[in-house]
């Protein structure tokens, strides 16, 4: 009755935290104790009971001195049955007490106690790394902005949904995580050179438009040649400038300076420096790079790369153009971040213009003697790396 | 199963003529009816009797009223320690017979149908010894030839439970022999006033006749043919195993158990019971009422049960008891009605 009582306790208990009817399980409860009961009348009792004892005992609780059983054996006249006809064995309730009470609670606990509440699916896709949720973010803030071209979007887009479409549980592998890494880090890389060619453009066409009647021919054509390298940056793969703002400026031949009209050179320098400025701003906002102001101070759960304590650090532009000319620079204290100071002709040579990378590809292997950045991994390490993740 | 059941006529006879013995005696020994019953009943089994109980307590009383209301020829043996065994059983007499002299058996006071043995532990072992092969065989043997006892034969013992000095108690050979020992009991106020009004110094009890010793004999007979149903003999064996060490909880007070003959004598005491109250079959109750006289006297007891004030009565009511009459137990959610 016990081992019925839990079977059935279990049984209703699975049922419930399933969500389902639990009416199998009382079927199948009450059908156990049926069989079990008749079982017991039919099969036990008659090998523990013989006809002989239980006349026996029925002529004892009738008080016939074992006439019934003698008559039985055709010793005598069979007795007349007794007024007081009452059985010859009573049921000990308090015995069957102790049962009834385990049956009742465990089908009481089975009944009343409460459910683990499943896990939320949604909850698991919100804890994703938190730098596909930044990228996302400063992808749609870019599209909306359009200020990149829209391929280099959809690629990103792309790129991020293959890393969600892995299962949840590889999210955070080291695998993944190295991806993730690998592609914010492009993307901040993307996006820092297109600004800096966006601002060093816009400084351009700013320092074009004031010295407008003073360029001479050779200088026009200098400043030809630096807005082409930067229209050539600009038009690098990863993140290239928006097709229609590309083509505006390519469009724009500063060598043939006096055909150009002032009022265009103006609004493109407006709408560079605009775009470059929403662009700062939207990987400030997607933490993909940290705002002046905004860094992390040493210590804490994301301690490390902010500036010392009790320090403030002075600005520094994520680009500082140099471009020097023969042209007297000026006053330096008036100028803003991004103003081109001078004109040089001779050959730029940042790495991080000429490094560019993707995710799980490496573009450039360096040069001899150039210095080879952090992110970037041989293909050999890459390799091994690829082995180890498996 | 008895080959030959009982009438319903023969037992309602039977039933009556026993009654009326019984009413009988009841008027003569006042106050015993339990006593009386019993004492019936171990006649009816062909059974001898041992009673112990203080003096004056009416024993030869009984066994003469006994010899009248069942027409038995009764007599009464003093026993002292200087009695011989000859003197009970008879002796060889030289005497002079047509011209020859020869050895005649006499016959000794045993020759009757009930015998008194009064004060039976004051004689000694031999002459104790000498009823044993009248009691079991109901034979005499004297020079080599036995002599038949005269039937219904039946012995009634007494024994003083005090003034045991210069005693030999009865050793457990021919304590078995006797199927009851029975322990007189003085009656309470209302019977001693019934004695007061209607004894004398000096007055013998009258009682009459009520059966012949042929009809006794016919009685005893159809004792043997009372239906002893399977059950209750299983609880006769259950009952007598049940006595021995380590078979029961009460078993701990026993040295030595009751023998067979105890359970032959327990199934005879219950026929007769039946029959004395007039049915077919015996009972478990039958049994449970007649235990302990039929046990007590068999059981050895332990010396620390006696140092504990036990004695034979008191355990074997106490077997009696702890020995469920049905063999089969009930499950624990079902008890007795």
């Amino acid at each position: 009755m016990i081992a019925t009582g839990l079977i059935t306790g279990l049984l209703i208990w699975l049922l419930r935290a399933q969500n389902q009817s639990t009416f199998p399980a009382w079927l199948l409860g009450a059908g156990t104790l049926v069989v079990s009961v008749l079982t017991a009348l039919t099969a036990y009792a008659p090998r523990k009971i013989e006809q002989a004892t239980a006349l026996s005992r029925i002529d004892v609780g009738w008080k016939l001195n074992h006439r019934l059983i003698s008559a039985w054996q055709g010793i005598g006249e069979w007795p007349p049955l007794p007024k007081d006809m009452s059985l010859p064995v009573q049921i000990r309730f308090q015995h069957l007490l102790p049962p009834c009470l385990g049956v009742g609670v465990f089908l009481a606990l089975a009944a009343v106690m409460p459910l683990p509440k499943p896990a939320s699916p949604t909850t698991f896709q919100r804890i994703e790394p938190p730098d596909w949720t930044a990228v996302e973010s400063f992808t749609d803030e870019l599209e909306k902005q359009e200020i990149v071209d829209e391929d280099a979007l959809k690629s990103l887009r792309n790129e991020l949904e293959q890393l969600r479409a892995k299962p949840m549980k590889e999210w955070y592998d080291p695998s993944t995580l190295e991806a993730t890494d690998r592609m914010r880090s492009r993307v901040r890389n993307d996006s820092e050179r297109l600004m800096q060619a966006m601002n060093s453009t816009s400084a351009l066409l700013a320092l074009v438009d004031q010295g407008r009647d003073q360029l001479m021919n050779p200088q026009q054509q200098a400043m030809q040649d630096y807005l082409e390298q930067m229209l050539e940056q600009m038009g690098q793969e990863g993140f290239q400038l928006n097709q229609e703002m590309l083509n505006q400026l390519q469009q724009v031949d500063l060598s043939q300076l006096q055909q150009i009209d002032p009022q265009q050179l103006q609004e493109l320098e407006a709408r560079l420096m605009e775009q470059g400025q929403a662009m700062e701003q939207a990987l400030i906002a997607a933490g993909i790079i940290q705002g002046f102001g905004d860094q992390p101070g040493a210590g804490g759960l994301s301690r490390g790369g902010g500036p010392a304590d009790l320090t403030l650090k002075d600005f520094e532009p994520i680009a500082q153009p140099v471009i020097p000319m023969a042209l007297e620079p000026g006053n330096l204290e008036n100028a803003r971040i991004g103003d081109l100071l001078e004109l040089r002709d001779t050959e730029h040579e940042d790495e991080r213009e000429t490094i560019s990378q993707s995710a799980g590809t490496l573009r450039s292997t360096g040069g001899s003697g150039e210095v080879v950045w952090q992110q970037d991994i041989l293909p050999d390490e890459e390799n091994v790396l690829k082995e180890f993740f498996k | 199963m008895t080959k030959n059941p009982l009438t319903e006529s023969e037992l309602t006879s039977t039933a009556e003529k026993l009654q009326a013995v019984r009413a009988e005696l009841n008027l003569v020994l006042f106050g015993q009816e339990k006593l009386i019953d019993q004492v019936v009943v171990c006649l009816l089994a062909r059974g001898h009797l041992l009673l112990e109980g203080l003096p004056g307590l009416g024993k030869t009383e009984l066994v003469r009223s006994l010899s009248t209301v069942l027409g038995l020829e009764t007599k009464r043996v003093q026993f002292t320690p200087d009695l011989l065994p000859g003197d009970i059983t008879g002796n060889p007499m030289l005497q002079d017979r047509d011209g020859e002299r020869k050895f005649i058996f006499q016959k000794g006071p045993l020759f009757c149908q009930l015998v008194l043995a009064d004060e039976i532990n004051r004689a000694s072992p031999k002459t104790q010894s000498a009823l044993l092969e009248a009691m079991q065989e109901h034979k005499v043997t004297s020079m080599g030839e036995r002599h038949a006892l005269p039937e219904p034969f039946f012995v009634l013992a007494t024994q003083n439970p005090i003034e045991l000095e210069g005693t030999y108690p009865l050793p457990e050979a021919q304590l078995d022999r006797f199927l009851f020992k029975l322990n007189i009991q003085a009656g309470g106020p209302e019977v001693l006033q019934r004695i007061v009004e209607n004894r004398q110094l000096g007055e013998e009890a009258k009682g009459k006749q009520i059966l012949q010793p042929n009809e006794l004999l016919s009685i005893m007979e159809m004792t043997r043919r009372i239906y002893l149903p399977e059950v209750v003999s299983n609880y006769i064996a259950r009952l007598v195993h049940g006595s021995h060490k380590g078979q029961s909880e009460a078993a701990n007070a026993i040295k030595y158990g009751a023998s067979p003959r105890a359970a032959i004598g327990l199934a005879a005491a219950g026929r007769a019971k039946a029959l004395m109250e007039g049915r077919e079959n015996v009972s478990y109750e039958d049994i449970k009422a007649i235990a302990v006289p039929v046990l007590q006297h068999r059981l050895v007891l332990e010396y620390h049960a006696k140092l504990e004030g036990l004695n034979g009565a008191t355990v074997a009511q106490a077997l009696v008891d702890e020995i469920p009459a049905h063999a089969d137990q009930l499950p624990p959610v079902l008890s007795e009605g």
